[in-house]
């Protein structure tokens, strides 16, 4: 019995399965060997590029939700205008810190990015937005990454919310303004005192929108070294039946002691 | 006829090996203690080492490169810190084919080597291991290469 017509429509009902399988003469295959690809913490790897934003930092027409998830929980486009904050975490395998850190580095001012912070065994650098990508593969080019997330924050909401306290806050600036030319010299001192006070509520809200457009404009890249895991081997997850493997490193190889 | 004799033994020794492997120049062979994990070991002045251990194996799979691939992965990268730099096809010099790992580690912010190469023959799998401090064995880097190339598993 076939199970496929031979015009290679619709598949023929297989009454039993073991018919199926009786009726060919080709030998079983033998089972697909478990995947063996090493894991490079693809399991969190996602491509910030399947939400496509504006590159060139929109002006959000609506407000979005203010949440933050991994890039790879979201699968929906975000609707255009929305201002997301990209943020990659990358933990490398501890091998030529120094120069891997600067490896680092020099990548993200190849891209027009520039240093965030460094430490002796952590890095992070910002880059623009629109070569996120690219300075990202190449971080991960330079070493053994062994785990990866990206996080895209929404921020839309806040920046909406901002704006528009700005745009009341100046408004409010030129009526003070307007209002201080007329008054009575009793009445200036009042004015000028919440002048004042509204004058450095929009020097702090022009502040926190020019760091979202920021944080939106330059995406962030945190690089750690750091071993996975434990070395004891007692902590390893997996107990295959060959003590030998426990034996193997550069410990014991380089350990002459007991030759002649 | 002492001199016999010694040449006599080191070459049944080495007869009992399920491999040969060549010593390159500027590396020394060792005598490796009874309870040693090594059939053979060399080193230089520098303490790059270059080690051959066999172990047995046997039963249907043990020959698969794609299984010792991924258990000395495991146990090196994911379990031992090591940072796996590149993996290599390679072939011994009686043209078994095998696995080049090679890694690499920081210890006391000092970068270290460590390279393991394994073919399966017979009922073993031969795992040569080649390691030190990464200045010195870039420095015997083309002779570790060679002894690697020299080692034969049927």
């Amino acid at each position: 019995m076939a199970a496929m017509t031979a015009s290679g429509g619709e598949p023929a009902p297989v009454a039993n399965p073991g018919d199926a399988q009786l009726d060919t003469d080709v030998p079983q295959q033998p089972p697909p060997p478990p995947r063996r690809d090493i894991d490079r913490g693809q399991a969190q790897k996602a491509e910030p590029d399947a939400h496509p934003v504006d590159k060139s930092l929109p002006v959000p027409a609506s407000g979005g939700q203010a949440t933050s998830a991994t890039a790879s929980a979201v699968t929906e486009t975000p609707p255009p205008g929305t201002l997301l904050v990209y943020t990659a975490h990358v933990t490398m395998a501890v091998y030529q810190v120094d120069s891997a850190i600067d490896a680092v580095e020099a990548i993200a001012r190849g891209v027009g990015g520039y240093l965030a912070a460094r430490g002796d065994v952590e890095i992070r650098v910002r880059v623009p937005r629109a070569r996120f990508d690219e300075a990202l593969h190449k971080v991960e080019s330079s070493g053994d990454v062994i785990h990866r997330d990206i996080a895209a924050e929404d921020v839309t909401d806040a920046y909406v919310d901002t704006e528009a306290r700005l745009k009341n806050a100046r408004a409010v600036r030129d009526r003070l303004q307007a209002l201080l030319e007329k008054a009575s010299v009793k009445e200036a001192i009042d004015i000028q005192r919440e002048l004042e006070r509204v004058t450095a509520e929009i020097e702090v809200l022009e502040g926190k929108l020019a760091s979202l457009q920021n944080r939106v404009a330059y995406s962030t890249i945190d690089v750690a070294f750091q071993p996975r895991g434990s070395v004891a081997l007692h902590e390893s997850p997996v107990h295959l039946p060959f003590p030998w493997l426990g034996e193997l490193g550069l410990p014991k190889l380089l350990d002459l002691r007991g030759a002649r | 006829m002492k001199k016999f004799l010694a040449i006599f033994v080191l070459a049944l020794a080495a007869c009992g090996r399920p491999f040969d492997v060549k010593t390159a120049p500027g590396f020394l062979e060792l005598k490796e203690a009874d309870s040693s994990s090594y059939a053979y070991r060399a080193t230089t002045p520098e303490g790059v080492v270059v080690g051959v251990r066999v172990v047995d194996v046997e039963g249907e799979g043990s020959h698969d490169l794609g299984f010792w691939t991924r258990a000395l992965t495991l146990q090196l990268r994911d379990a031992g810190g090591y940072a796996l730099l590149d993996t290599r096809d390679v072939k011994s010099r009686d043209g078994a084919p095998g696995k080049q790992l090679r890694f690499g580690r920081d210890e006391s912010g000092k970068p270290y080597v460590y390279w393991v190469t394994f073919f399966t023959s017979d009922d073993h799998l031969i795992v040569a291991e080649a390691g030190g401090a990464k200045p010195q064995f870039d420095a015997a880097q083309s002779s570790v290469e060679w002894m690697l190339a020299s080692l034969a598993v049927k």
